[in-house]
């Protein structure tokens, strides 16, 4: 039933090796290695090239495997959640400074504004140039980052993934995945009714103010509540 | 039933497991699905659900003799556990109740 075992000694190639130990899933890279070896000695009896692209062929896969794997680990997940978080926090911080002490601005920039367009806004260089420039010379009032309607729902977001939770068996990934999506809902309504409504500029501020400041609330707790709950689980393999 | 149901290539792995009983290692597992069952399957893919597989306690290891052929490398020897074994039997009268009343010839197929 199992195959018969020849008694070659075929090493693998280093290179091989060093991309299964270093990408391959861990706690199995030195009996994959071996298994890796049984096989690919008797191979190269039958047929060099064959078993030279076999065994390639299965580094590739053990390596892709490896990365999946590390992929779903709670620790990954907490790290590009921070890393998302602390992106976005960046830029909303730039944002709500350059949208606080404008005094002029370019008329794409001003009608992307109108349009509740901030997903255009932010890869704009003009933005960028403008916000740095807001940053660097005008004093941050913590007032501008006060908005009552983001609070409101933040509070919500937080019962909401709270009972999710409580209701739902979510893996690190879902967790995440959810209370992002979540946290985008202010944008996508606020967006929505920028739009839908004839607004003038003065209703059109602080619907902006909800879409941008309700993420900055909600964002670092989903990072450090991720945190805290994949901290007993998180180990690297 | 409590017990989460197994994917398809966790119940293969296992029914290989129980074949092999002593003798289930990586290679010898992989071998064993492409004489069996024609199946190709990577040592990679193969490992990463024995992992899964053994954090979810469904299986268990231990360590073999290592030998000259794998480098000085040992052999890592697979058993499903008594819970995998429960999950396998829920899986298999999970199947066994779908295919009731359903003939080979009504799915156009034969047998062997």
């Amino acid at each position: 039933m199992a195959n018969h075992i020849s008694h070659t000694n075929q090493a693998l190639p280093k290179l091989a090796e060093l991309l299964i130990r270093k990408l391959g899933v861990p706690n199995y890279s030195d009996e994959l290695i071996g298994d890796m070896q049984e096989e690919y000695g008797e191979l190269m009896m039958k047929d060099p090239k064959t078993a030279s692209r076999w065994m390639w062929r299965q580094t590739l896969l053990a390596s892709w495997e490896g990365q999946k794997s590390l992929w779903q680990t709670p620790l990954f997940v907490s790290v590009i959640t921070g890393v998302f978080t602390a992106m976005l926090l960046f830029v909303i911080v730039g944002f709500v400074v350059w949208l606080s002490n404008m005094d002029s601005t370019t008329p794409l920039l001003w009608e992307q504004i109108l349009n509740g367009q901030i997903h255009y806004i932010v890869f704009s260089p003009d933005f960028w140039q403008q916000a740095t420039f807001a940053v660097n010379n005008t004093p941050v009032d913590i007032f501008m980052f006060m908005n009552v309607p983001s609070v409101g729902w933040a509070l919500a977001w937080a019962v909401a993934m709270f009972l999710l939770s409580k209701r739902y068996t979510m893996s690190p990934r879902v967790f995440s995945v959810v209370g992002m999506a979540l946290s985008a809902v202010p944008y996508l309504v606020g967006y929505t009714v920028i739009n839908t409504q004839n607004l003038d500029p003065k209703q059109i501020g602080p619907i902006l103010a909800y879409m941008i400041i309700a993420p900055l609330y909600i964002l670092p707790m989903l990072s450090t509540w991720a945190f805290f709950r994949n901290k007993g689980s998180m180990h690297l393999a | 039933m409590s017990q989460k149901s197994l994917g398809e290539f966790e119940q293969v792995v296992m029914l290989a497991l129980v074949k092999l009983g002593d003798n289930a290692y990586g290679a010898a597992i992989r071998a064993f699905l492409h004489e069996s069952i024609s199946r190709d399957v990577a040592l990679g893919a193969l490992y990463a659900t024995l992992e899964r597989m053994e954090k979810k306690g469904l299986v268990s290891s231990e360590l073999g003799e290592s030998t000259a052929q794998r480098g000085g490398r040992p052999k890592r020897f697979f058993a499903v556990t008594g819970q995998g074994k429960l999950a396998l039997i829920s899986a298999k009268q999970a199947m066994d109740t779908l295919w009731q009343g359903i003939s080979m010839a009504e799915l156009g197929g034969h047998h062997g």
